[in-house]
């Protein structure tokens, strides 16, 4: 399909509605591109001036974060420190007492309603019980086959319910129908919770051979893996978020142990 | 304007052709709806057996009877279930367009069945 010289916002327009096929047109320097280049043009997303309490208690008052497509950002933090807090405000379903969230510079309303922009795995598990993993693979435009390559486990699931499903097997699927999705974010909050040590490799698989095209940002308790994963990585205390460069940051942070 | 103008390839969810992209949320939300349909569609019927044997004159209470079911649902599956509105979130849905779109919804099928209870002839002569 020959596009021509079309500008920007003729561009935009062919993208919304629809177009004439599947293949999926960006604009770099005036001219498409297509989703295979896309890979090459870099995101940023950026949060500032972010202040919530929880009554008298502040959670969150010092913050800067940034996260780029092409990398992955870690989010370390104990309990009850904010970081869950921080992933909603930056996906936009927490509105803050102030906030400042922005991409590539320019300021963004709650960043989940923009079309394939975000993706956030919360804490606990978020597939609606009732409908079968078909319906969700369906429903985030994926195919069942590549994943079922990538988990021969899940082999004989297609047709399963959620609810039958492992806690694991629940989290593995959820993770991957973000990552493999097409949001250009993702926020993982705790991707490691209930996956056995085998899951967890290859979720770190999957996030190391996805983070070409995406910006990651994951929070664990499993600090190992964040910190072998992470190209950035921020230490959340007391409601003020340090970035990290050695673990001995961590421990004068008073995240690990001295 | 902006993410449309500079970063055209944000619209690549949106499915080739809008008709698709309306069927697609179309069925997120009766798949929504369906969380709590059960429970509501049963108490729209009691409602409309109730008008049905009682007339017009319990109108008022019946209705403000499907409110405040309407407002238990609301909360309930705003407190219980928050984490599954993650899915319909991340599929693009907001809030306001779940809960809007799935009460008014309701909400009609509660008209049509109050109608239906109004006109059909009364149980009490049947039975």
């Amino acid at each position: 399909m020959m596009m021509g010289n079309k500008s920007d916002e003729q561009l935009a327009d062919h993208n919304a509605s629809g177009g004439e096929s599947e293949i999926v047109y960006a604009c770099k320097e005036g001219r498409p591109v297509k989703m295979a280049e896309q890979v090459a043009t870099v995101d940023l997303l950026e949060a500032d001036s972010i202040v919530h309490n929880f009554g008298s208690h502040a959670v969150l008052t010092d913050i800067y974060i940034k996260c780029e497509t092409g990398k992955v950002t870690g989010l370390l933090g104990r309990n009850g420190h904010g970081k869950s807090t921080l992933l909603k405000v930056l996906y936009g379903t927490l509105q803050p007492s102030l906030k400042s969230v922005r991409l590539n510079g320019q300021p963004i309303g709650p960043a989940y309603l923009v079309p394939g922009l975000i993706g956030y795995l919360p804490q606990n598990n978020f597939c609606p019980k009732d409908i079968r993993l078909k319906q969700v693979f369906e429903d985030f435009e994926l195919d069942y086959g590549a994943f079922e390559k990538t988990f021969p486990a899940f082999a004989a699931q297609y047709n399963s319910r959620v609810k039958n499903l492992s806690g694991g097997q629940q989290r593995l699927a959820e993770t991957y129908v973000l990552l493999a999705g097409k949001a250009r974010f993702v926020l993982l909050d705790e991707p490691f919770t209930h996956l056995n040590p085998l899951m967890v490799d290859q979720v770190k698989e999957l996030i190391r051979e996805t983070r070409r095209s995406k910006g990651i940002l994951i929070t664990d308790h499993l600090y190992q893996h964040v910190i072998s994963m992470s190209d950035n990585l921020y230490v959340l205390s007391a409601g003020k978020l340090t970035p990290v460069h050695s673990q001995e940051e961590l421990q004068v942070l008073g995240y690990t142990r001295r | 304007m902006y993410l449309k103008k500079h970063i055209p390839y944000l619209t690549h969810t949106k499915p080739s052709g809008n008709l698709k992209y309306f069927m697609k949320n179309l069925h997120l939300l009766y798949s929504f709806y369906l969380s709590y349909a059960l429970p509501a569609i049963l108490l729209s019927i009691c409602c409309a057996v109730v008008i049905n044997l009682a007339g017009m004159k319990l109108l008022p209470l019946v209705c403000w009877f499907k409110l405040i079911t309407l407002v238990v649902f609301f909360y309930f599956i705003n407190h219980y279930k928050q984490r599954e509105l993650y899915y319909y979130h991340n599929l693009g849905l907001s809030k306001k367009q779940l809960w809007g779109t799935s009460l008014v919804f309701d909400s009609l099928l509660f008209i049509l069945m109050i109608t239906a209870g109004l006109q059909l002839p009364s149980l009490k002569q049947v039975i």
